[in-house]
């Protein structure tokens, strides 16, 4: 199992991206691409990213949750710079469990995200 | 890169060797109807020379001929062209399999049997000189690969250099550290970072950056500057924590992060300040190598929150046994052995607790050493562990290192004061010693100074600050738990501080013939007695509060005291 599988979902203004097997490096371009897909939907108000069947993270990977979040918000912001609400509100990282979980804890990402 | 297939519109020069004569120009007008060159060989001897002067294409070889056959023949092309593959083709009577076997054993690529179909062969010479050209591209792909990696290795090796100039590694050597660092490719993304601030307090970093070699390590570049820079003014670990956050943030692309450990070790006072955002656990270790405290990563990573977001507070601790502090990065706790399990907490505890003080850490990088079993790392292995004595080598080591000036250099500012002025406002955002002491760098101060009057000056400032200003009682260190408590219940009360005045003067003056620093502090608070303090012998102040206003009465200083012991004057010599 190498690759990263990504399964995007959009239902009521809430985007799901279900991700599944190694979430590394290598992930980088699929992750990207469904993130845009996700961002360039005015629908959506609420991104959740299913980690539940992901079995490694690694710090790239932590990035990249880093920069989407920061796209997100900027697109959630009024046009004083003022946020709309706070972040955690708007993401969520959930079915976080096992090393995800672990690796999550010891990067504090809990005060970037919901997490559950 | 593609694979491309060329379909043959060059003109080829291909030898033909043959004994039999009619053969020969049959498949010589044959080769020149197609379009290539032919060059005429008569037995193998002279299929040598032959390809040595005209270095053909493609060979056509007879099998049975005179003086040496072509199964020889094509065998010595091989050895003594082994860098140069063209294609050999029999064209022979002799049509067995063992014969067609033989025929590729000894280096031949295709065979035809006679008589020779010359369709079948026109359509062989191009599947053959097509695998040819594939062979000739992959050498030179090979030889293009070679060269870049030449070209990256020396530039890995400049970037090696830099990092380790810019990092210091040659300057530290405080007897105190021990470092280990096991990359994961040529160098690390981790670095290790020691400096020495004006009080001889050691300010240390171990930094993770954001995957491993020299992408990680471009990310851990920036700090360097900054963490000397601050160190050397004498600024808290919990500012540099805040400045270096800043930078990250500002240089680095979002995705782009730094895990560190910075820790401020006290030898004197025994006193350690721990920030821990990313990393595994620092732990303290006990002479018995049991672990007796462990600060968890409760920070995200340098460069994530934004200034007003991040959160500088450090942990504090007091140790009164001695032991040993250890740092790690999450390599060396994820490293595996050839099963796959990771060397983990555990493996690391039991290390620690294996092993006298004296040989803990050699134990440790063994037992890791031994754990990954010669396989190479997933990502970068760093461990440093800071020795923490009770006896105080700090104090001696501090008058010994601080050069008295001799004479006062001409050409320098000699009658300058300063005078400040601190509200709570102030207090709460601006490290006064730091600043201070940046300023009298300004104006010249001897480096020679530099560390004693950093010593008194932090010395005053904390007890008005917080005796007078905040209200704390040194008692409390002594109860247990006590250090950790006094910082906290002082961070409290300088955040929530709303009323006080600190008043503090610097000047340079001459008195009696002598050259002087006056510093003067007065704090609204309500003093102290002082009077029961000053004459007591240093070295009989074995409190765990400081070495105190004593100390200062022992550098050479003249301390007063006025009013109602709020108020404090120190005449330091310069000269």
């Amino acid at each position: 199992m190498s690759a990263v599988q990504i399964k995007i979902s959009v239902e009521s203004g809430n985007a799901k991206i279900a991700m599944a097997g190694r979430f590394d490096f290598n992930s980088h371009r699929q992750f990207r691409e469904a993130y845009q897909q996700v961002l360039d939907n005015p629908a959506v108000k609420e991104i959740e990213i299913d980690l539940g069947a992901v079995d490694y993270l690694d710090s790239s990977a932590l990035g990249m949750l880093l920069l989407l979040r920061e796209k997100f918000l900027a697109g959630t912001s009024h046009s004083d710079g003022s946020q709309k609400t706070s972040a955690s509100n708007l993401m969520a990282l959930t079915n976080c469990r096992g090393v995800v979980r672990q690796v999550l804890e010891v990067a504090n990402f809990n005060k970037l995200f919901t997490i559950r | 890169m593609p694979t491309y297939i060329p379909h043959m519109p060059k003109q080829l020069k291909i030898l033909v060797v043959d004994d039999t004569e009619p053969n020969l120009l049959l498949v010589s007008k044959f080769i020149n109807k197609l379009g290539h060159q032919a060059v005429q060989a008569r037995n193998g001897r002279e299929a040598l020379e032959k390809f040595h002067e005209e270095s053909p294409d493609l060979v056509l070889m007879d099998v049975m001929m005179p003086e040496m056959d072509g199964y020889e023949a094509t065998a010595r092309i091989r050895e003594l062209y082994p860098n140069k593959w063209v294609p050999i083709i029999f064209l022979t009577a002799r049509s067995q399999d063992t014969d067609h076997v033989k025929g590729i054993q000894v280096g031949g690529d295709d065979y035809i049997t006679k008589p020779v179909n010359l369709v079948i062969l026109e359509a062989r010479i191009k599947a053959v000189t097509r695998i040819a050209e594939m062979q000739r591209q992959i050498v030179e792909n090979s030889e293009q690969l070679e060269h870049y990696r030449d070209e990256n290795e020396r530039e890995l090796q400049l970037a090696k250099h830099l990092i380790e100039k810019i990092t210091h590694y040659d300057n530290y050597d405080h007897n105190s550290i021990r470092l280990w660092n096991k990359p994961a490719q040529h160098f690390s993304g981790d670095i290790f970072l020691v400096g020495l601030t004006p009080a001889k307090e050691i300010h240390f970093l171990l930094a993770d950056g954001t995957g491993h070699g020299l992408s990680a390590a471009l990310n851990v570049i920036p700090l360097a500057e900054v963490f000397y820079g601050m160190t050397s003014k004498g600024f808290a670990i919990s500012s540099i924590a805040h400045e270096l956050n800043r930078k990250i943030k500002q240089l680095m692309p979002t995705e782009r992060f730094v895990a560190a450990t910075l820790a401020s070790v006290n030898l004197g006072d025994r006193i350690a300040h721990i920030w821990n955002g990313g990393n595994p656990p620092a732990l303290f270790v006990d002479e018995e190598g049991k672990v007796r405290r462990a600060w968890k990563s409760v920070h995200p990573a340098l460069g994530v929150f934004n200034e007003t977001e991040f959160d500088a507070t450090t942990e504090v601790f007091h140790w009164n046994e001695p032991g040993q502090l250890y740092m790690c990065s999450d390599g060396l706790l994820e490293a595996q052995n050839g099963a796959g399990e990771e060397f983990g907490l555990a493996r690391l505890e039991q290390a620690l607790a294996s092993a006298p003080m004296e040989q803990r850490f050699e134990h440790l990088v063994q037992a890791i050493d031994l754990h990954m079993d010669g396989l190479s790392a997933h990502d970068d292995v760093s461990l440093a562990a800071l020795h923490c004595p009770v006896s105080a080598p700090g104090e001696p080591a501090l008058a010994a290192g601080t050069e008295r000036a001799a004479g006062v250099p001409d050409a320098c500012p000699r009658r300058w004061k300063i005078s400040l002025r601190l509200t709570p406002s102030e207090l709460k955002t601006i490290d006064v010693v730091p600043m201070l002491l940046g300023w009298m760098d300004q104006l010249r101060l001897h480096p020679g100074h530099r560390g004693q009057v950093f010593l008194i000056f932090t010395e005053l400032f904390n007890n008005s600050l917080d005796h007078g200003i905040l209200g704390l009682d040194s008692a409390l260190k002594f109860e247990p738990d006590g250090f950790e408590r006094y910082f906290d219940t002082r961070r409290q009360r300088l955040t929530s501080l709303l009323q006080g005045v600190l008043e503090i003067e610097v000047e340079r003056l001459r008195q009696q013939d002598h050259e002087f620093l006056r510093m003067h502090i007065k704090d609204s608070g309500n003093g102290f007695d002082y009077r029961s303090i000053i004459g007591s012998d240093v070295s009989a102040n074995t409190r765990p509060s400081g070495r105190g206003l004593a100390l200062i009465n022992s550098l050479g200083s003249r301390m007063e005291f006025a009013g109602n012991g709020s108020e404090v004057t120190v005449y330091y010599p310069l000269s």
